[in-house]
Protein backbone atom coordinates (compact mmCIF):
# COMPACT_ATOMS: atom_id res chain seq x y z
CA UNK A 1 0.00 0.00 0.00
CA UNK A 2 1.32 3.51 -1.03
CA UNK A 3 2.22 5.94 2.52
CA UNK A 4 0.66 8.87 3.41
CA UNK A 5 1.83 11.50 0.98
CA UNK A 6 2.16 14.82 2.53
CA UNK A 7 3.54 13.05 5.84
CA UNK A 8 0.99 14.15 8.66
CA UNK A 9 0.01 10.42 10.09
CA UNK A 10 2.80 8.05 9.07
CA UNK A 11 6.12 9.49 8.97
CA UNK A 12 8.19 6.46 9.05
CA UNK A 13 6.18 4.18 6.46
CA UNK A 14 8.59 2.41 4.30
CA UNK A 15 8.96 4.78 0.99
CA UNK A 16 8.47 3.07 -2.30
CA UNK A 17 10.95 2.61 -4.31
CA UNK A 18 8.63 3.31 -7.21
CA UNK A 19 10.31 6.39 -8.42
CA UNK A 20 7.84 6.51 -11.18
CA UNK A 21 4.83 7.31 -8.82
CA UNK A 22 6.49 9.57 -6.94
CA UNK A 23 7.76 11.77 -9.77
CA UNK A 24 4.52 11.77 -10.81
CA UNK A 25 2.73 12.66 -7.95
CA UNK A 26 5.31 15.55 -7.29
CA UNK A 27 4.97 15.32 -3.80
CA UNK A 28 5.23 19.00 -3.10
CA UNK A 29 7.79 18.92 -0.38
CA UNK A 30 9.07 15.29 0.38
CA UNK A 31 11.58 16.00 2.22
CA UNK A 32 10.04 18.59 4.51
CA UNK A 33 7.23 16.55 5.33
CA UNK A 34 9.70 13.76 6.94
CA UNK A 35 11.36 16.18 9.40
CA UNK A 36 12.59 13.56 11.71
CA UNK A 37 13.14 10.27 9.44
CA UNK A 38 12.58 9.20 5.98
CA UNK A 39 15.19 9.06 3.57
CA UNK A 40 17.79 11.80 4.20
CA UNK A 41 17.90 13.99 0.70
CA UNK A 42 20.93 16.03 2.76
CA UNK A 43 22.77 18.24 0.91
CA UNK A 44 25.05 19.67 3.72
CA UNK A 45 24.97 19.33 7.52
CA UNK A 46 23.87 22.20 8.52
CA UNK A 47 20.62 21.73 6.40
CA UNK A 48 20.50 18.84 7.99
CA UNK A 49 20.86 20.60 11.52
CA UNK A 50 18.36 23.01 10.47
CA UNK A 51 16.17 20.53 9.62
CA UNK A 52 16.29 18.86 12.41
CA UNK A 53 16.20 21.72 15.07
CA UNK A 54 13.92 24.47 13.12
CA UNK A 55 10.78 22.65 14.89
CA UNK A 56 12.50 23.41 17.97
CA UNK A 57 13.18 26.58 17.39
CA UNK A 58 9.73 27.79 15.95
CA UNK A 59 8.66 26.16 19.41
CA UNK A 60 10.95 28.33 21.35
CA UNK A 61 9.70 31.27 19.76
CA UNK A 62 6.08 30.56 19.32
CA UNK A 63 5.97 30.24 23.15
CA UNK A 64 8.04 33.64 23.68
CA UNK A 65 5.72 35.49 21.77
CA UNK A 66 2.62 33.76 23.04
CA UNK A 67 4.28 34.90 26.37
CA UNK A 68 4.21 38.70 24.94
CA UNK A 69 0.70 38.99 23.51
CA UNK A 70 -0.63 36.91 26.86
CA UNK A 71 1.11 39.36 29.19
CA UNK A 72 0.06 42.49 27.50
CA UNK A 73 -3.78 41.33 27.23
CA UNK A 74 -3.94 40.09 30.81
CA UNK A 75 -2.30 43.35 32.52
CA UNK A 76 -4.42 45.34 30.52
CA UNK A 77 -7.91 43.33 30.84
CA UNK A 78 -8.60 44.33 34.26
CA UNK A 79 -8.69 47.83 33.87
CA UNK A 80 -10.33 48.36 30.77
CA UNK A 81 -11.42 52.35 31.10
CA UNK A 82 -7.42 52.30 31.59
CA UNK A 83 -6.89 50.77 28.43
CA UNK A 84 -9.36 53.45 26.49
CA UNK A 85 -7.85 56.22 28.43
CA UNK A 86 -4.29 54.96 26.95
CA UNK A 87 -5.76 54.48 23.40
CA UNK A 88 -7.51 57.78 23.44
CA UNK A 89 -4.13 59.62 24.49
CA UNK A 90 -2.75 58.65 21.17
CA UNK A 91 -4.84 60.81 19.78
CA UNK A 92 -5.45 59.02 16.68
CA UNK A 93 -8.92 57.40 16.40
CA UNK A 94 -12.01 59.40 16.33
CA UNK A 95 -14.02 59.42 19.83
CA UNK A 96 -16.79 56.97 18.76
CA UNK A 97 -14.09 54.20 18.20
CA UNK A 98 -11.71 54.74 20.91
CA UNK A 99 -13.87 53.23 23.50
CA UNK A 100 -15.00 50.36 21.44
CA UNK A 101 -10.85 49.50 20.01
CA UNK A 102 -9.83 50.21 24.25
CA UNK A 103 -11.81 47.49 25.20
CA UNK A 104 -11.39 45.12 22.39
CA UNK A 105 -7.54 45.22 22.37
CA UNK A 106 -6.63 43.11 25.21
CA UNK A 107 -9.12 40.84 25.02
CA UNK A 108 -7.71 40.18 20.95
CA UNK A 109 -4.12 40.08 22.44
CA UNK A 110 -5.24 37.41 24.76
CA UNK A 111 -6.55 35.61 22.32
CA UNK A 112 -3.63 36.17 19.71
CA UNK A 113 -1.75 34.89 23.27
CA UNK A 114 -3.66 31.58 23.60
CA UNK A 115 -3.93 30.81 20.51
CA UNK A 116 -0.26 30.83 19.82
CA UNK A 117 0.33 29.00 23.82
CA UNK A 118 -1.59 26.56 21.65
CA UNK A 119 0.07 26.31 18.54
CA UNK A 120 -3.53 26.42 16.56
CA UNK A 121 -3.36 28.30 13.52
CA UNK A 122 0.11 28.87 14.41
CA UNK A 123 1.07 30.94 10.97
CA UNK A 124 -2.36 33.00 11.03
CA UNK A 125 -1.90 33.58 14.53
CA UNK A 126 1.84 34.74 13.39
CA UNK A 127 0.60 36.70 11.21
CA UNK A 128 -2.28 38.50 13.30
CA UNK A 129 0.19 39.20 15.84
CA UNK A 130 2.86 40.93 13.69
CA UNK A 131 -0.21 43.09 12.05
CA UNK A 132 -0.81 43.76 15.33
CA UNK A 133 2.77 45.16 16.26
CA UNK A 134 2.80 46.96 12.86
CA UNK A 135 0.31 49.10 14.07
CA UNK A 136 1.57 49.23 17.13
CA UNK A 137 4.95 50.40 15.97
CA UNK A 138 3.20 52.92 13.14
CA UNK A 139 1.16 54.69 16.65
CA UNK A 140 4.01 55.06 19.14
CA UNK A 141 5.91 56.55 16.07
CA UNK A 142 3.60 59.12 15.13
CA UNK A 143 2.83 59.95 18.89
CA UNK A 144 6.62 60.72 18.86
CA UNK A 145 6.65 62.76 15.08
CA UNK A 146 3.91 64.47 17.23
CA UNK A 147 5.81 65.59 19.96
CA UNK A 148 2.96 63.53 22.64
CA UNK A 149 4.46 62.85 25.42
CA UNK A 150 2.80 59.62 26.26
CA UNK A 151 3.70 56.42 27.58
CA UNK A 152 2.47 54.09 25.41
CA UNK A 153 0.57 51.35 27.62
CA UNK A 154 1.87 48.34 25.79
CA UNK A 155 1.74 46.28 29.06
CA UNK A 156 -0.78 48.31 31.04
CA UNK A 157 -0.79 51.87 32.39
CA UNK A 158 -0.46 54.43 28.88
CA UNK A 159 -1.06 57.51 28.85
CA UNK A 160 0.13 60.88 29.45
CA UNK A 161 3.73 61.54 31.04
CA UNK A 162 6.17 63.75 31.60
CA UNK A 163 8.34 64.58 28.36
CA UNK A 164 12.16 63.48 30.13
CA UNK A 165 10.35 60.27 30.56
CA UNK A 166 9.26 58.89 26.88
CA UNK A 167 11.37 55.86 25.88
CA UNK A 168 9.54 55.94 22.07
CA UNK A 169 12.72 54.51 20.60
CA UNK A 170 13.22 51.30 22.99
CA UNK A 171 9.30 50.43 22.70
CA UNK A 172 9.60 50.72 18.83
CA UNK A 173 12.98 48.37 18.77
CA UNK A 174 11.17 46.25 21.08
CA UNK A 175 8.24 45.93 18.90
CA UNK A 176 10.19 45.70 15.51
CA UNK A 177 11.89 42.80 17.63
CA UNK A 178 8.33 41.61 17.94
CA UNK A 179 7.56 41.90 14.70
CA UNK A 180 10.90 39.81 13.36
CA UNK A 181 9.80 37.10 15.70
CA UNK A 182 6.37 37.09 14.04
CA UNK A 183 7.86 37.17 10.49
CA UNK A 184 10.21 33.95 11.79
CA UNK A 185 7.47 31.72 12.78
CA UNK A 186 5.24 32.45 9.77
CA UNK A 187 8.21 31.37 7.81
CA UNK A 188 8.36 28.20 9.86
CA UNK A 189 5.34 27.79 11.67
CA UNK A 190 6.01 24.01 12.74
CA UNK A 191 6.71 23.12 16.18
CA UNK A 192 6.48 21.24 18.56
CA UNK A 193 3.66 20.67 21.12
CA UNK A 194 1.48 22.36 18.84
CA UNK A 195 -2.15 21.39 18.34
CA UNK A 196 -1.69 22.32 14.66
CA UNK A 197 0.25 19.01 13.97
CA UNK A 198 -2.28 16.35 15.87
CA UNK A 199 -5.34 18.42 14.08
CA UNK A 200 -3.51 18.06 10.77
CA UNK A 201 -3.33 21.70 10.31
CA UNK A 202 0.32 22.24 9.28
CA UNK A 203 0.21 24.00 6.01
CA UNK A 204 1.84 21.49 3.52
CA UNK A 205 4.32 23.55 1.47
CA UNK A 206 6.08 26.21 1.61
CA UNK B 1 5.28 9.73 -17.36
CA UNK B 2 4.77 6.84 -19.29
CA UNK B 3 2.64 7.39 -22.06
CA UNK B 4 4.70 5.41 -24.32
CA UNK B 5 3.20 4.34 -27.93
CA UNK B 6 2.23 1.05 -27.48
CA UNK B 7 1.46 0.34 -23.86
CA UNK B 8 1.66 -2.86 -22.25
CA UNK B 9 -0.10 -4.27 -19.36
CA UNK B 10 2.59 -3.16 -16.70
CA UNK B 11 2.04 0.66 -18.13
CA UNK B 12 -2.19 -0.05 -17.66
CA UNK B 13 -1.43 -0.64 -14.13
CA UNK B 14 0.78 1.77 -13.59
CA UNK B 15 -0.82 4.35 -14.70
CA UNK B 16 -4.18 3.09 -12.58
CA UNK B 17 -1.88 3.14 -9.21
CA UNK B 18 -1.01 6.75 -10.40
CA UNK B 19 -4.53 7.79 -10.99
CA UNK B 20 -5.47 5.68 -7.27
CA UNK B 21 -3.14 7.33 -5.44
CA UNK B 22 -3.79 10.80 -7.24
CA UNK B 23 -7.79 10.51 -5.71
CA UNK B 24 -6.53 9.63 -2.74
CA UNK B 25 -4.38 12.45 -2.16
CA UNK B 26 -6.80 14.46 -3.41
CA UNK B 27 -9.58 13.26 -0.90
CA UNK B 28 -7.14 13.85 2.07
CA UNK B 29 -6.87 17.44 0.85
CA UNK B 30 -10.58 17.96 0.72
CA UNK B 31 -11.19 16.69 3.53
CA UNK B 32 -8.49 18.28 5.05
CA UNK B 33 -9.48 21.56 3.91
CA UNK B 34 -12.98 20.68 5.69
CA UNK B 35 -11.38 20.48 8.61
CA UNK B 36 -9.60 23.32 9.06
CA UNK B 37 -12.80 25.44 7.93
CA UNK B 38 -14.61 23.80 10.90
CA UNK B 39 -12.20 24.50 13.35
CA UNK B 40 -11.12 27.98 11.93
CA UNK B 41 -14.48 28.81 12.09
CA UNK B 42 -15.50 27.34 15.55
CA UNK B 43 -12.00 29.27 16.96
CA UNK B 44 -13.07 32.74 14.96
CA UNK B 45 -16.74 32.12 16.26
CA UNK B 46 -15.73 32.15 19.83
CA UNK B 47 -12.64 34.71 19.13
CA UNK B 48 -15.37 37.38 18.17
CA UNK B 49 -17.74 36.00 20.91
CA UNK B 50 -15.09 37.16 23.82
CA UNK B 51 -14.24 40.29 22.14
CA UNK B 52 -18.02 40.97 21.51
CA UNK B 53 -18.94 40.21 25.40
CA UNK B 54 -15.37 42.47 26.25
CA UNK B 55 -16.73 45.52 24.62
CA UNK B 56 -20.39 44.81 26.13
CA UNK B 57 -19.28 44.18 29.95
CA UNK B 58 -16.74 47.17 29.65
CA UNK B 59 -19.57 49.18 27.59
CA UNK B 60 -22.06 48.34 30.35
CA UNK B 61 -19.78 49.16 33.40
CA UNK B 62 -18.69 52.84 31.77
CA UNK B 63 -22.39 54.75 32.14
CA UNK B 64 -21.99 58.61 31.26
CA UNK B 65 -21.78 61.06 33.85
CA UNK B 66 -25.15 62.27 32.76
CA UNK B 67 -26.60 59.07 34.22
CA UNK B 68 -24.89 58.17 37.21
CA UNK B 69 -26.06 59.41 41.44
CA UNK B 70 -23.68 62.60 41.66
CA UNK B 71 -22.66 64.08 45.08
CA UNK B 72 -24.53 67.50 45.24
CA UNK B 73 -23.51 70.55 43.89
CA UNK B 74 -20.97 68.56 41.32
CA UNK B 75 -21.12 69.37 37.70
CA UNK B 76 -21.37 67.50 33.87
CA UNK B 77 -17.81 67.33 34.09
CA UNK B 78 -17.04 65.85 36.96
CA UNK B 79 -15.92 68.70 39.06
CA UNK B 80 -17.15 69.88 42.82
CA UNK B 81 -16.27 73.42 42.56
CA UNK B 82 -16.05 75.36 45.94
CA UNK B 83 -16.65 79.14 46.46
CA UNK B 84 -15.38 81.64 49.06
CA UNK B 85 -18.08 79.59 52.15
CA UNK B 86 -15.65 76.65 51.26
CA UNK B 87 -18.44 74.48 50.85
CA UNK B 88 -18.93 71.75 48.21
CA UNK B 89 -20.85 72.30 45.98
CA UNK B 90 -21.88 75.96 46.60
CA UNK B 91 -20.19 79.01 44.69
CA UNK B 92 -22.61 81.58 46.52
CA UNK B 93 -21.17 84.66 47.08
CA UNK B 94 -18.52 84.66 44.46
CA UNK B 95 -18.68 86.66 41.96
CA UNK B 96 -20.23 85.36 38.96
CA UNK B 97 -17.18 86.38 36.58
CA UNK B 98 -14.57 85.19 39.28
CA UNK B 99 -11.74 83.02 37.27
CA UNK B 100 -12.97 79.34 38.06
CA UNK B 101 -9.33 77.24 38.33
CA UNK B 102 -9.92 73.52 38.15
CA UNK B 103 -7.45 70.74 39.35
CA UNK B 104 -7.35 67.14 38.59
CA UNK B 105 -6.08 64.72 40.15
CA UNK B 106 -5.66 60.97 41.75
CA UNK B 107 -5.51 60.96 45.44
CA UNK B 108 -1.93 58.23 45.13
CA UNK B 109 -0.20 60.95 42.47
CA UNK B 110 2.53 62.31 44.09
CA UNK B 111 2.91 65.60 42.28
CA UNK B 112 -1.23 66.02 43.24
CA UNK B 113 0.05 65.75 46.69
CA UNK B 114 3.28 68.19 46.25
CA UNK B 115 0.39 70.52 44.10
CA UNK B 116 -2.00 70.24 47.18
CA UNK B 117 0.98 71.43 49.57
CA UNK B 118 1.98 74.21 47.60
CA UNK B 119 -0.67 75.28 45.25
CA UNK B 120 -3.73 74.79 48.00
CA UNK B 121 -2.83 77.39 50.57
CA UNK B 122 -2.39 80.03 47.12
CA UNK B 123 -5.92 78.79 45.84
CA UNK B 124 -7.58 78.72 49.69
CA UNK B 125 -6.39 81.91 49.79
CA UNK B 126 -7.62 83.65 46.34
CA UNK B 127 -10.84 81.40 47.06
CA UNK B 128 -11.54 83.30 50.54
CA UNK B 129 -11.44 86.60 49.28
CA UNK B 130 -13.58 85.56 46.31
CA UNK B 131 -11.36 85.58 43.80
CA UNK B 132 -11.90 82.78 42.24
CA UNK B 133 -13.86 79.02 42.26
CA UNK B 134 -11.79 76.12 42.52
CA UNK B 135 -12.96 73.25 40.94
CA UNK B 136 -11.57 70.17 42.40
CA UNK B 137 -11.69 67.01 39.83
CA UNK B 138 -11.31 63.83 42.07
CA UNK B 139 -10.01 60.94 39.30
CA UNK B 140 -8.89 57.68 39.26
CA UNK B 141 -5.98 56.08 37.10
CA UNK B 142 -3.56 55.20 39.57
CA UNK B 143 -6.04 52.12 41.11
CA UNK B 144 -3.28 49.76 39.93
CA UNK B 145 -0.28 50.88 41.67
CA UNK B 146 -2.02 50.01 45.05
CA UNK B 147 -1.34 46.47 45.09
CA UNK B 148 -4.96 45.27 44.34
CA UNK B 149 -6.74 48.02 47.28
CA UNK B 150 -8.00 50.06 44.09
CA UNK B 151 -6.65 53.37 46.48
CA UNK B 152 -7.26 55.88 43.79
CA UNK B 153 -10.93 55.04 43.83
CA UNK B 154 -11.93 54.53 47.42
CA UNK B 155 -9.90 58.09 47.78
CA UNK B 156 -12.15 59.45 45.08
CA UNK B 157 -15.05 57.97 46.43
CA UNK B 158 -14.78 59.37 49.82
CA UNK B 159 -14.01 62.71 49.23
CA UNK B 160 -16.68 62.65 46.69
CA UNK B 161 -19.38 61.16 49.76
CA UNK B 162 -18.46 63.86 51.78
CA UNK B 163 -18.68 66.46 48.93
CA UNK B 164 -22.58 65.03 49.11
CA UNK B 165 -22.80 64.22 53.06
CA UNK B 166 -21.21 66.80 54.76
CA UNK B 167 -19.96 69.67 52.15
CA UNK B 168 -18.11 72.10 55.06
CA UNK B 169 -15.65 69.23 55.69
CA UNK B 170 -14.89 68.72 51.75
CA UNK B 171 -11.53 71.01 51.27
CA UNK B 172 -10.08 70.44 54.67
CA UNK B 173 -10.82 66.13 53.98
CA UNK B 174 -9.27 66.77 50.69
CA UNK B 175 -6.20 68.54 51.65
CA UNK B 176 -5.46 66.19 54.65
CA UNK B 177 -5.98 63.17 52.23
CA UNK B 178 -3.16 64.51 50.28
CA UNK B 179 -1.45 65.30 53.24
CA UNK B 180 -1.45 61.45 54.21
CA UNK B 181 -1.08 59.98 50.86
CA UNK B 182 0.70 56.61 51.10
CA UNK B 183 3.11 55.76 48.86
CA UNK B 184 2.68 53.95 45.22
CA UNK B 185 2.59 50.17 45.40
CA UNK B 186 1.49 49.28 48.85
CA UNK B 187 -2.43 48.86 50.23
CA UNK B 188 -2.83 52.35 51.24
CA UNK B 189 -5.09 53.96 53.78
CA UNK B 190 -7.88 51.53 54.48
CA UNK B 191 -11.63 52.60 54.88
CA UNK B 192 -11.14 53.01 58.95
CA UNK B 193 -7.87 55.45 58.49
CA UNK B 194 -9.48 57.30 56.02
CA UNK B 195 -12.50 57.55 58.29
CA UNK B 196 -10.34 59.20 60.79
CA UNK B 197 -9.14 61.49 58.60
CA UNK B 198 -12.93 62.73 57.70
CA UNK B 199 -13.29 62.81 61.56
CA UNK B 200 -10.51 65.11 61.80
CA UNK B 201 -11.74 67.01 59.02
CA UNK B 202 -15.25 67.50 60.73
CA UNK B 203 -17.21 64.93 59.03
CA UNK B 204 -20.57 64.19 61.41
CA UNK B 205 -20.07 60.64 63.22
CA UNK B 206 -22.68 59.13 61.44
CA UNK B 207 -20.75 60.52 58.15
CA UNK B 208 -17.64 58.68 59.19
CA UNK B 209 -19.52 55.68 60.33
CA UNK B 210 -20.04 54.77 57.18
CA UNK B 211 -16.79 55.44 55.65
CA UNK B 212 -15.33 52.98 58.07
CA UNK B 213 -17.37 50.40 56.84
CA UNK B 214 -17.02 50.92 53.72
CA UNK B 215 -20.95 51.59 52.61
CA UNK B 216 -20.06 54.43 50.32
CA UNK B 217 -18.24 52.22 48.70
CA UNK B 218 -20.04 49.56 45.82
CA UNK B 219 -22.38 50.37 43.09
CA UNK B 220 -25.59 51.93 45.43
CA UNK B 221 -27.06 48.72 45.33
CA UNK B 222 -26.32 47.68 48.59
CA UNK B 223 -26.46 49.54 51.89
CA UNK B 224 -28.42 53.15 52.43
CA UNK B 225 -25.31 55.28 51.76
CA UNK B 226 -24.95 56.26 48.58
CA UNK B 227 -22.09 55.28 46.50
CA UNK B 228 -20.13 57.71 44.04
CA UNK B 229 -17.77 54.45 42.64
CA UNK B 230 -19.86 54.61 39.30
CA UNK B 231 -19.38 58.42 39.55
CA UNK B 232 -15.71 58.52 40.05
CA UNK B 233 -15.89 55.91 37.20
CA UNK B 234 -17.64 58.25 34.84
CA UNK B 235 -15.87 61.15 36.05
CA UNK B 236 -12.55 59.86 34.93
CA UNK B 237 -13.89 58.93 31.91
CA UNK B 238 -15.50 62.77 31.28
CA UNK B 239 -11.79 64.15 31.87
CA UNK B 240 -10.15 62.18 29.66
CA UNK B 241 -12.28 62.98 27.11
CA UNK B 242 -12.28 66.77 28.00
CA UNK B 243 -8.79 66.80 28.60
CA UNK B 244 -8.08 64.08 25.49
CA UNK B 245 -4.84 62.95 27.41
CA UNK B 246 -5.78 63.18 31.28
CA UNK B 247 -2.72 63.30 33.48
CA UNK B 248 -2.41 64.24 37.08
CA UNK B 249 -2.32 66.88 38.31
CA UNK B 250 -3.95 69.04 35.31
CA UNK B 251 -5.01 72.37 36.26
CA UNK B 252 -6.89 74.71 34.18
CA UNK B 253 -7.43 78.32 34.71
CA UNK B 254 -10.73 79.60 32.93
CA UNK B 255 -10.76 75.93 30.93
CA UNK B 256 -6.91 76.66 29.52
CA UNK B 257 -4.51 74.67 30.78
CA UNK B 258 -1.75 76.07 32.54
CA UNK B 259 1.20 77.19 30.25
CA UNK B 260 3.84 74.38 30.40
CA UNK B 261 6.73 77.44 30.81
CA UNK B 262 4.77 77.81 34.90
CA UNK B 263 6.55 76.06 37.31
CA UNK B 264 3.65 76.00 40.13
CA UNK B 265 6.86 74.64 42.35
CA UNK B 266 7.99 78.01 42.20
CA UNK B 267 6.73 80.52 44.76
CA UNK B 268 4.30 83.11 43.15
CA UNK B 269 4.07 81.08 39.80
CA UNK B 270 0.18 80.12 40.21
CA UNK B 271 -0.73 83.17 41.94
CA UNK B 272 0.67 84.80 38.99
CA UNK B 273 -1.02 82.88 36.93
CA UNK B 274 -4.39 83.62 38.18
CA UNK B 275 -3.52 87.27 38.23
CA UNK B 276 -3.09 87.23 34.46
CA UNK B 277 -6.31 85.28 33.73
CA UNK B 278 -8.19 87.93 36.02
CA UNK B 279 -6.88 90.52 34.26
Amino acid sequence: MAPTLGGTSAPHDPRPNDMTARDALASPDADHALPDGGEPTTTTPAADAWRRWQPWFSTVLRLGLAGVALAAGLLKIGDLPGSVRATRAYELLPEVLVAPVGMALPMIEIIIGLLLLLGLFTRLSALAFGALMVAFTIAIASAWARGLAIDCGCFGGGGPIDPSETVYLQEILRDLAFVAGAALLMAWPRSRLSLDRPLGLEPTAR
Amino acid sequence: MSTAPRTTKADRREEARVAALRLREEQQRAARRQRTIVIGALVAGLAGLAVLVTIILGQANASPIEDVARPAGSTLSGAIPVGQEGIAGRTDGTDPDAVVVSVYSDFLCPYCALFEELGGPVLDEYREAGDIVVEYHPVSILDRESAGSVYSTRAAVTVAFVADQAPEAFVELNQLLMANQPAEGVVGLTDEQMADLARQAGVPEEVAAQIAAGEHLGDGTAGDAPAFTPWVRAATEQASKDLGRLQTPTILIDGEPLDESVDWREEGRLAEAIDAARG
